[in-house]
């Protein structure tokens, strides 16, 4: 090895020779059968951090392709966004319904198709079962105020 | 890791989590993409760093190719096989940009002796390491490559073939030739 400027060297590294050579051993021998190991070590024995502006430029380019933010706390207020809009949007579908709620009342509705006698006071439109027309009977019970409707499919018989 | 799959979205897309990956979201609940990519690259970073140094000789250029592996891992990293391993998969990466690198540039780099490299401290540097970084310097980029992938990374030699596209027969024939060259170093300076 070419011998370095000795200032230089003070400079810039001290240099040890950390190698360990068994005893008993020539030089030429304990390098021809430790040479990975020596290659190894040799290798690893220099390694250094990565400088901050590197890792600052690498993290402010991330930044501007994915701008969207990834902490839990962004996350969080995403998420309680959501949720404010949801409330909102059924705080205003609940107001509307209980508005025009009213305007429904006392509709009155067509009799009911199929029966032959029609209750005072009770409309039905049609009863349906498995898409045919039923037969309908509606019962006044007579002493509550219950209103009983029975369907029948047509053709049977009770 | 159970038998569920675990999902992520990115750009609209929704792609199934499993192995090294899913392991993380396992652990941390932290399905989000960046994070993901972030959380995979804290062991790896530090390695794949000196990896690109040592393997173009210390050149100014290498802390650009360090940053262009990171941001393409980003951008493919929803083509990421979530079975293979991500140190592999970056490597890969870095290694083909190394590769473009070479053949644009010539492999004509501003090399850096590794006695010029100071951080304001003294390094204590073993009096082989040296020479072996000066026997690696005269490899061709693409030996140099498999040289500290195997002695630096420890990779084994089916992942070096993997990283770098060569057989395990050319990754072990350029291994040998590396050790003929640094042992010819090693033995001229008794």
């Amino acid at each position: 090895m070419s011998k370095a400027n000795k200032n230089t060297r003070t400079t810039h590294m001290k240099i040890e020779n950390t190698n360990s050579r068994p005893e008993n051993t020539t030089d030429t021998e304990w390098r021809h059968t430790d040479l990975d190991a020596r290659i190894k070590a040799g290798v690893q024995s220099y390694e250094s951090d990565i400088p901050m502006n590197v890792e600052a430029a690498f993290m402010k380019e991330l930044e501007r392709i994915a701008p969207e933010v990834t902490s839990g706390k962004h996350r969080h207020k995403r998420r309680t966004m959501v949720w404010g809009a949801l409330a909102t949007a059924a705080s205003i579908l609940l107001a509307a319904l209980l508005l025009f709620s009213p305007l429904f009342k006392n509709t009155p509705i067509p009799p009911l198709q199929g029966s032959d006698t029609v209750e005072e006071g009770v409309f039905v439109d049609s009863v349906s079962i498995d898409g045919a027309p039923a037969d309908t009977y509606i019962v006044d019970s007579g002493d509550s105020n219950m209103t009983i409707v029975w369907a029948e499919r047509p053709g049977n018989e009770s | 890791m159970n038998g569920n799959t675990m999902t992520l979205n990115f750009a609209g897309q929704t792609r199934p989590i499993h192995g090294q990956a899913a392991a993380i979201c396992e652990e941390t609940a932290v399905p989000d993409y960046k994070e993901l990519f972030l959380q995979l690259l804290v062991p790896v970073k530090k390695f794949l760093y000196n990896f690109i140094q040592k393997s173009m000789n210390f050149s100014a250029d290498a802390d650009d190719i360090f940053q262009d592996t990171l941001l393409k891992g980003f951008r493919y990293f929803h083509s990421f096989d979530r079975d293979r391993s991500f140190k592999t998969w970056i490597f890969t990466i870095a290694h083909n940009l190394m590769k473009d690198h070479f053949s644009t540039n010539n492999a004509l780099l501003p090399a850096t002796d590794i006695e010029q490299l100071e951080d304001g401290v003294n390094r204590r540097v073993p009096e082989d390491a040296r020479e072996i970084y000066s026997a690696a310097k005269k490899l061709k980029p693409k030996h140099r490559e498999v040289f500290f992938l195997f002695y630096y990374n420890e990779f084994k030699i089916p992942e070096i073939a993997d990283i770098t596209g060569l057989t395990k027969v050319n990754v072990k024939f350029i291994l040998q030739q590396a050790r003929k060259s640094v042992k010819k170093i090693l033995e001229v300076q008794l």
